[in-house]
């Protein structure tokens, strides 16, 4: 028990860290362009993390399952032409996106099934999926663009509608989030996850299906891609393959700089890293910054994340006050 | 003789098998995949990918994973394809390139062995800081073109026979000294050692950090060698080389994994992996079929190289129980 509040203390040093960070950097742009704490640039701020949050979001399932997922941006690829081709084809927006979605949850459950019952290498086994995905993605259209029906099907209110104010993807990715907090943190469900990441072995003589569960994880994060490169399209209001391919940096980022915080894959710590990320990216675009700097803040702060996240903040807190004591009290004898 | 026919059979040598096959069914199925301006063309992308990975190879057989080479290989095509445009003599730009590449790799290095972050994490990290640097001295997404054509980059972008025979010689010559490297000195033995039980290696005094660090900065330098001889084959600087060049990169090593040493990344099988994707890719062109059809292929590979692998260790591991019995 005395371990335990221990590292519950050093978990709460760290998310103080990164909160003052966050506000610190919050701070600075501020000052640098008073624009930034304007409503329409938060709302811009919040349409930006909501994509980045939402895949990473998916990906926080595997990565609790203590795999590694290769395979869905590829797969996004695929899930999104899937819907693009379903409009062209006339379909109304919601059954496309559901067809799409399932595109992806095939893929997702082959996935499980190499890697929770077969037992095949993670990441080499879900990078074969995805090459084949990602040629499937070409099937379509071979390779051009998909435009058919994007105007008049009403596929772009996905991306443009508000629900009372506020965009419907932050909505859709703030429902996404409440839903995962509840699955992963609340309920039996989510410590199942977690022994699996931690020992299948033990997890499975305790009775855990660990088979279903590592499935259903990958099954998660690649609907949760799909989903992801859906909205992306209605917001490009094309079918593009190669738009989905963006997403591997953003899910790993968010999700390794949330680690970085509370030394495990959760929910919170990876959305607070994709709003930490989202709100440096957009300071950035804010001061008129082209857009190929988002790569570049993407990789410093997952380093800067590494870092911080290797510091023991109450160690070097100890330390000082030792020394503070030995010069107060003059030597310890 | 029958033991020379089942060893030649064994699942070690089935990729050289299906490697052949496929060159015969191409040359049979199409007249234009014969021609040596064909051969030309797959030897000079394959030399280019086998450059690329042949880093890589030692990285993933000591248990780490490297994603970032295609985006150091974009960053290093950028660089020089820059430097040749504002004057720097072509003799110089590519060190400048492949030291600023090199840069990006002994830094993941450090990160790994130091703050020992997984791999994969300080990979995708300097990866997309590399891509993001190019990027921005690229101006854009846009390739770099090279406008005043070098006499070097006309010699070898053109083919001439001789220049590209030097090319693959060199090469060749610097996949048998990694051959070499790996299986005849200690450096080679700790490296599969890493790869097998990192614990035990580190109680043995293998200098882990070293090692890292110094295959991840030769991972870097060669897939900036890569990035250079992208754009003197084909004037011009690719700021984003993700897509197919990650997917054939792994393709390589992974299917490389199966020849030799069976379930292990090791030179040579990268080499016999590089050639079969460039054969690949440059067959399905002359036959009818489609670049994407290719994709498909490569991942089909890729599963089923690793269920040749599962059930190679399966029988071995069941030999073994009854062998302890």
């Amino acid at each position: 028990m005395v371990q335990r509040r221990k590292d519950i203390s050093s978990e709460l040093i760290t998310l103080g860290v990164f909160c003052a960070l966050q506000i610190g950097i919050m701070r600075v742009f501020t000052v640098l362009e008073p624009r930034f704490m304007s409503v329409d640039n938060l709302l811009g701020l919040l349409n930006l993390v909501a994509p980045m949050a939402l895949v990473g979001l998916g990906l926080t399932f595997v990565a609790v399952t203590g795999y590694a997922d290769m395979s869905f941006h590829f797969v996004s690829c695929f899930g999104g032409m899937t819907m693009s081709h379903m409009i062209a084809q006339g379909l109304s927006p919601l059954p496309a996106i559901l067809i799409g979605g399932g595109a992806g949850a095939a893929f997702g459950v082959i996935n499980g099934v190499m890697i929770g019952k077969f037992k095949l290498p993670d990441m080499v086994a879900t990078l074969g999926l995805g090459a084949i995905a990602f040629g499937m993605a070409y099937l379509y259209s071979g390779g051009t663009q998909i435009t058919d029906h994007f105007n008049d099907s009403g596929i772009k209110l996905l991306y443009t509608a508000r629900v009372a104010s506020i965009p419907l993807p932050v909505v859709l990715t703030a429902i996404a989030y409440a839903v995962g907090f509840i699955v992963l943190n609340r309920s039996t469900l989510g410590r199942r996850f977690y022994a699996i990441g931690s020992n299948a072995t033990a997890a499975r003589f305790s009775g855990v299906r660990v088979e279903r569960y590592v499935i259903a994880a990958f099954v998660i994060c690649a609907v949760v891609a799909c989903l992801t490169n859906i909205i992306k399209m209605s917001a490009l209001a094309k079918g593009e393959i190669e738009a989905g391919l963006m997403w591997l940096m953003p899910a790993y980022s968010a999700v390794f700089v949330g680690v970085s915080v509370f030394k495990k894959p959760t929910v919170m710590g990876t959305f607070l890293g994709a709003l930490l990320i989202g709100t440096v990216q957009k300071g950035f675009l804010l001061l008129g910054k082209s857009t190929y700097v988002m790569e570049l803040v993407m990789g410093v702060l997952l380093i800067v994340s590494i870092v911080v996240s290797r510091i023991d903040f109450k160690e070097i807190i100890r330390r000082r006050r030792f020394r503070a004591e030995l010069a107060a009290g003059g030597g310890v004898s | 003789m029958k033991r020379l026919v089942t060893s030649l059979f064994r699942p070690q040598y089935m990729l050289v098998w299906v490697f052949l096959a496929m060159v015969v069914f191409f040359c049979i199925e199409a007249p234009s995949f014969r021609s040596a301006s064909n051969l030309v063309r797959a030897v000079k992308s394959s030399s280019v990918i086998a450059v690329m990975v042949l880093g890589l190879t030692w990285i993933v057989a000591s248990g780490e994973i490297d994603v970032s080479f295609p985006s150091v290989a974009g960053l290093a095509s950028v660089v020089t394809a820059l430097a040749i445009e504002n004057g720097v003599p072509w003799t110089v730009a590519p060190f400048i390139a492949i030291a600023a590449g090199t840069v990006f790799g002994l830094l993941s290095g450090f990160l790994i062995a130091t703050f020992r972050c997984p791999s994969l994490i300080a990979t995708i990290a300097i990866g997309s800081i590399a891509t993001g640097i190019a990027c921005i001295i690229a101006g854009g997404y846009a390739p770099v073109r090279l406008t005043s054509t070098v006499g070097i980059v006309k010699t070898l972008g053109s083919g001439g026979i001789g220049v590209q025979l030097l090319w693959t010689v060199i090469v060749l010559g610097s996949y048998i000294a990694f051959k070499y490297i790996q299986d005849h000195t200690t450096t080679g033995q700790h490296l599969y050692a890493l790869g097998e039980n990192r614990q035990a290696s580190l109680e043995a005094g293998i200098r882990e950090k070293k090692i890292i660090m110094s295959f991840f900065g030769l991972s870097a330098m060669l897939a900036s060698c890569g990035g250079v001889v992208w754009v003197l084959f084909y004037a011009q600087g690719v700021p984003r080389m993700e897509g197919t060049v990650f997917i054939d990169g792994m393709t390589a090593v992974f299917l490389g994994a199966l020849v030799i040493k069976a379930g292990k990344p090791n030179v040579i099988g990268t080499f016999i992996g590089a050639i079969f994707l460039a054969f690949l890719t440059n067959g399905l062109t002359p036959i009818g079929l489609e670049d994407y059809i290719g994709s498909m292929i490569k991942g089909a590979l890729m599963i089923f190289g690793v269920v040749i692998i599962a059930i190679s260790r399966y029988r071995l591991a069941k030999r073994a129980v009854a062998a302890a019995r």
